[in-house]
């Protein structure tokens, strides 16, 4: 259909207001177009401008009008004025889907009371047993909520919530709209009406509505019945119209939301609508919803009819539609039924998938409801639709704020880790579910891509203290923290990349050691630290005296000093006897003192990728003596001395040394972004930038600092809607919180924060510069295509740094980009011409290479059957120019 | 001279002077509606100072107006040597009218610019269709969607609308051509008529 509505915008150009189409069945054009420029053409000519387009569209001409003003006066032929409403019924729909058309929506200052449907297209899926629950949760969150039985033919919302005193309902909404379509009345006193929607004590008109509250949390819920079945309802029923239903403001549904409002005033009007494709369930569907619930067992005969009730009212309705399955068999034989269904239902990629009921016995004997043990089962749909009130309370409130205002006030700086003020980590820094991980004490490495924080990580321990003991919540009781080796400020005496290259040959000539090398280093950083009080009473012991003067005559510092050639001529000169035993000693020394204390000591290493040669030969020996030298500490029982060694991911990988195998998971830290920690960040750079933003945030979903560590997916989306929307789109399924971190997450399943912040730049940028265009979205700050530009920007950013991180890549990287060499998914075959074509060394395989791409996490391998056998993965697709195989949603 | 007041599709005449037919008086006043001097035959009684409503038929008789071409399309067709143009034209005509005829009875109107008399109409005066087959079909909801589920109908009103071929004109500037149809041309044409009436025929909307 997408062909359709590409022609109407083509039509919208060239005939802006001056034509008319319609499609019927097989694909059958019906066209009208009254329009100057035919002047002086024949209809051939005519008809060869317009025909091509419809054939283009996949129309086929049925009848094609195609006049000059003078002609169409001439023949009493006009375009139609009437506004498109949206349709009542299905074959009105499927026309309007068909022709490219969208019902133009009756305008409601706000969606209150939001009409929510649950529909099914066969029964005995648990709808009702949904929509109550789904009720219950929302009416004990605090909000108001009306249900209403629009299954007219089949009523029983009223059965399933009777009235507490359990009296009989003696009339419903088919009452309720039925005399007001048929009988005249006056509508200001109501008089000559038999029914009302509240009723009085002293009322003698029949009141359709009743509460009915839950007995655990005492929330009430308004019940208004369809009505009481037998010999009128059936008569009152058939004689009904349902199309004239919001036609006009005056129409008896007007009316009864009028009178809904002014009574029960409710936030939330749930719908229990018709099953099948008959007239009241379209009704429901199409014209009255402003959000959808369709529920489904997962079988072919649900799947067939879904699918095409879910395919129409997308297609024609920009409202949040979400799939319930119910009831799911428990287990494997559950997850295999619903693994066998889903493909029938077409999903994309981006969309939102089905939640998920499981069947529940309580429910299947329950005399009374809600089912106290089904609740927490239904609790997604209400978040669901507290998600999508919050969608449309942030459009509302944008429209009545200065959007220019807002975006112009929101900065992302990059921040280099070493350069983040005291106060930026109070405002910027997000602590990861990584945080408490790194808080254990028998972690020695914490490995990481480049850009997953490492370094900020670092500078927070050793360099902002005060922030990390906040945030660890007394797990830094008693703990000094010092730079091992690191580019921390006041830290430029430390040796760098030549020195160390010095450092090795002195090595190799004394047939010393790299351990013993460390923990000489180790005794200096601590000697030359704000610490040294920790080893200075130590080094005054009879035992100590050598050592002691030796770091007093080479290691005496001003602040500010650099590392000179006499520090590296100290330095070795402790790899000599006595110094070397001495070190040793000192370690067991200050070891146990600590302990005696009651108090430990970490040393954190950080850029020693940088300081100790990359891809040099003797990198892996030097960085093995520094892992063995914790490992062997540990051994030896040093347990209050520890050794934190920040590396780099593939650094880490490329490590071979003797005890390895120790450095396990228990061991080692990976660093990752999960969506939630990304979110988190997001939300965190967002307000600490804009104290505008961070009141238009509040305002909506108001989250405290500690709240934020702790957020869920659920609220960190609701919360991140006024920047970048709740949905990609308005109106699609796909959250835009998932899609921009599935767009900013490599094969790997690594995120990198450093891409956030180059991504909300552009966005704002890019926002700022379609600031006079027309289509500016009104429920967030940053449209799609400014988010669009915003990950092209991240993603060739991204690309650069892993040119420099994977420098063997570059060859490949640039060929791909230049060359366009591949699509997004393509064979081994012509991942294999690709890679010969960036001449691989003569002992390479395409399988050793496979698996540096995989390392990088660049390349997505595909199942075994898919049409292709890789792909590229999302984060580097804008980055690398590539052109997304066709069907791949961007 | 009595004076006239128009209200909706009314005539309120009052102080007709005797012996003054009520057909001159309507006649003669220009707000008024040409439909309306058919009344004029329903004649003054010569009742004098007193209301005289008419109401009535107030549009053309379409049927009769639509059999009566579809005569003339036969004639044509039939004679020695067929004037096929004349035919094209008139047949286009004669389903205007049977479209109008539907329109109005669909409608219940007593004249363009009326509204709807049906339940669930719109709310909107239903215009007059004019030459628009397609647009006459248009007006009628129910007709129009069953028309929309058959490419059958629309295929062959296409071909009413444009007689000698979707690139050529259509069948009112037909009156301006002096060429003839093929025997293949005009059979099709006649298929094509004889589907349409009796399409339209047949899903004559009968609950109004």
């Amino acid at each position: 259909m997408n062909a359709v509505r590409e022609l109407r915008r083509q039509l919208d150009n060239s005939f802006p207001g001056r034509y008319e189409l319609d499609v019927g069945a097989e694909r059958t054009a019906i066209i009208l177009i009254i329009d100057p420029s035919f002047s002086g053409k024949t209809r051939q000519q005519r008809v060869m401008q317009i025909e091509p387009l419809l054939d283009e569209a996949g129309l086929r001409p049925g009848i094609t009008e195609l006049y000059t003003p003078a002609e169409a006066d001439e023949r009493g032929i006009a375009l139609s004025t009437d506004q498109i409403i949206a349709p009542a019924t299905w074959d009105t729909a499927v026309s309007m889907v068909e022709s490219g058309q969208r019902p133009v929506d009756v305008q409601r200052p706000q969606r209150k009371p939001r009409r929510v449907i649950f529909y099914s297209y066969k029964g005995g899926v648990g709808r009702t047993t949904a929509l109550v629950h789904t009720a219950f949760h929302l009416a004990r969150a605090g909000k108001r909520v009306a249900v209403i039985d629009l299954d007219v033919e089949a009523p029983g919302l009223h059965t399933v919530l009777p009235r507490s005193d359990r009296a009989p309902i003696v009339a419903g909404l088919v009452d309720y709209l039925w005399e007001r379509q048929i009988r005249p009345f006056d509508e200001v006193t109501d008089e000559c009406l038999e029914t009302c929607l509240v009723g009085t004590p002293a009322g003698q008109a029949k009141a359709i509505s009743y509460a009915v509250e839950d007995p655990v949390a005492r929330a009430q819920v308004q019940v208004i019945p369809a009505g009481a079945v037998g010999d009128d309802y059936v008569r009152r029923l058939h004689t009904l119209s349902f199309e004239d239903v919001l036609t006009r403001s005056d129409d008896a549904w007007a009316l009864f939301e009028q009178e809904l409002a002014e009574q029960l005033d409710p936030d939330f009007m749930l719908i229990d609508a018709r099953t099948g494709l008959g007239d009241w369930g379209g009704l429901s569907l199409l014209r009255l919803a402003d959000e959808a619930f369709l529920v489904l067992y997962p079988s072919d005969q649900n799947g067939e009819g879904i699918r095409f009730v879910r395919g129409t009212l997308t297609q024609l309705r920009e409202i949040p539609t979400h799939l319930v399955l119910s009831p799911i068999p428990e287990g494997p034989l559950g997850r295999k039924l619903v693994d066998q269904f889903l493909p029938q239902l077409g999903l994309e990629e981006d969309d939102e998938q089905p939640v998920e009921i499981h069947y529940n016995p309580g429910i299947a004997s329950a005399g009374v409801y809600p089912v106290e043990t089904a609740m927490a089962s239904y609790a997604r749909l209400a978040n669901l639709i507290l998600e999508s009130e919050t969608e449309d309370r942030v459009e509302a409130t944008i429209q009545r704020t200065d959007r220019w205002k807002i975006i112009e006030s929101l900065s992302f700086p990059q921040r280099e880790a070493k350069a983040i003020a005291a106060n930026d980590f109070e405002l910027f820094f997000q602590k990861t579910s990584d945080f408490d991980k790194f808080l254990d004490d028998a972690r020695w490495v914490v490995r990481g891509r480049k850009g997953t924080g490492k370094s900020t990580l670092f500078h927070l321990f050793v360099e902002h203290q005060e922030n990390a003991v906040k945030r660890a919540r007394g797990r830094l009781e008693g703990i000094d923290v010092l730079p091992g080796h690191g580019p921390a400020v006041g830290a430029e005496f430390r040796p760098t990349t030549d020195v160390f290259n010095t450092i090795r040959r002195k090595l190799i000539e004394g047939e010393d050691d790299w351990l013993s090398l460390w923990r000489a280093y180790a005794i200096i950083r601590v000697f030359c630290s704000v610490k040294r009080a920790l080893v200075e009473s130590l080094l005054k012991g009879p035992d100590m005296k050598a050592l002691h003067q030796h770091l007093f005559a080479c290691f005496t510092v001003e602040p500010g000093g650099y590392w000179r050639s006499t520090h590296t001529t100290g330095l070795l000169e402790l790899l000599g006897e006595p110094f070397k035993g001495l070190c040793r000693d000192l370690m067991i020394d200050l070891n146990t003192e600590l302990g005696r204390a009651g108090r430990k000591l970490w040393l954190l290493y950080d850029d020693l990728d940088q300081d100790i040669k990359e891809e040099s030969s003797w990198q892996g020996e030097a960085l093995s003596g520094l892992l063995r030298l914790a490992y062997d500490s540990n051994n030896q029982g040093l347990h209050n001395v520890r050794f934190k060694v920040f590396l780099r991911e593939d650094i880490w990988s490329a490590l071979v040394f003797t005890n390895k195998s120790h450095f396990g998971d228990p061991r080692t830290l990976e660093l990752k972004w999960n969506r939630d920690d990304f979110l988190r960040l997001a939300y965190r750079l967002a307000t600490g930038a804009s104290a505008e933003f961070r009141a238009l945030a509040q305002r909506q979903f108001p989250l405290t600092d500690t709240e934020v560590d702790s957020a869920g997916e659920e609220d960190l989306r609701r919360a991140l809607a006024p920047l970048w929307g709740l949905n990609q789109e308005k109106g699609k399924k796909a959250f835009a919180a998932r899609w921009v971190y599935s767009r900013m997450t490599d094969s790997q399943d690594n995120t990198y924060p450093r891409s956030l912040t180059v991504l909300l730049n552009t966005a704002r940028e890019e926002e700022l510069r379609r600031r006079n265009d027309k289509q500016v979205p009104s429920d967030r700050l940053f449209s799609r295509p400014s988010m669009q530009a915003g990950l092209k920007s991240a993603s060739e950013a991204r690309v650069n740094e892993l040119k420099n991180e994977f420098p063997k890549l570059r060859p490949f990287l640039d060929y791909v980009k230049k060359d366009k060499a591949l699509r997004s998914q393509f064979s081994r075959g012509e991942l294999e011409t690709a890679w010969k074509k960036t001449s691989p060394s003569e002992d390479a395989t395409l399988d050793s290479f496979i698996a540096q791409l995989d390392t990088a996490g660049l390349l997505v391998k595909k199942a075994r059957g898919a049409t292709y056998d890789f792909g590229i993965a999302s984060l580097y697709i804008d980055g690398l120019g590539i052109t997304r195989v066709q069907g791949e949603n961007k | 001279m009595g004076s006239i007041s128009v209200r909706d599709d009314c005539v309120y005449c009052t102080g007709v002077p005797g012996g003054a037919s009520l057909g001159n008086v309507l006649s003669s006043d220009p707000r008024l509606h040409p439909s309306f001097l058919i009344l004029t035959r329903c004649s003054n009684r010569g009742i004098l100072n007193r209301i005289i409503r008419v109401r009535g038929k107030s549009v053309e008789d379409y049927a009769a107006a639509c059999a009566s071409r579809l005569a003339d399309v036969k004639a044509l067709l039939a004679a020695p040597i067929q004037l096929t143009t004349a035919a094209a034209h008139l047949g286009g005509v004669a389903v205007e009218c049977q479209v109008k005829a539907l329109v109005v009875s669909y409608h219940g109107l007593s004249d363009w610019g009326c509204r709807s008399r049906r339940t669930n109409g719109p709310k909107e005066p239903i215009p007059r269709p004019g030459h628009g087959l397609i647009a006459g079909v248009k007006l009628m909801n129910d007709l129009y969607r069953k028309a929309k589920a058959d490419p059958f109908f629309l295929m062959h009103l296409n071909r009413l609308m444009h007689p000698k071929g979707a690139t050529d004109v259509d069948f009112i500037a037909l009156r301006y051509s002096a060429e003839e149809q093929s025997e293949t041309e005009i059979r099709e044409w006649q298929h094509s008529l004889d589907y349409v009436c009796g399409w339209l025929r047949k899903n004559e909307d009968r609950s109004s």
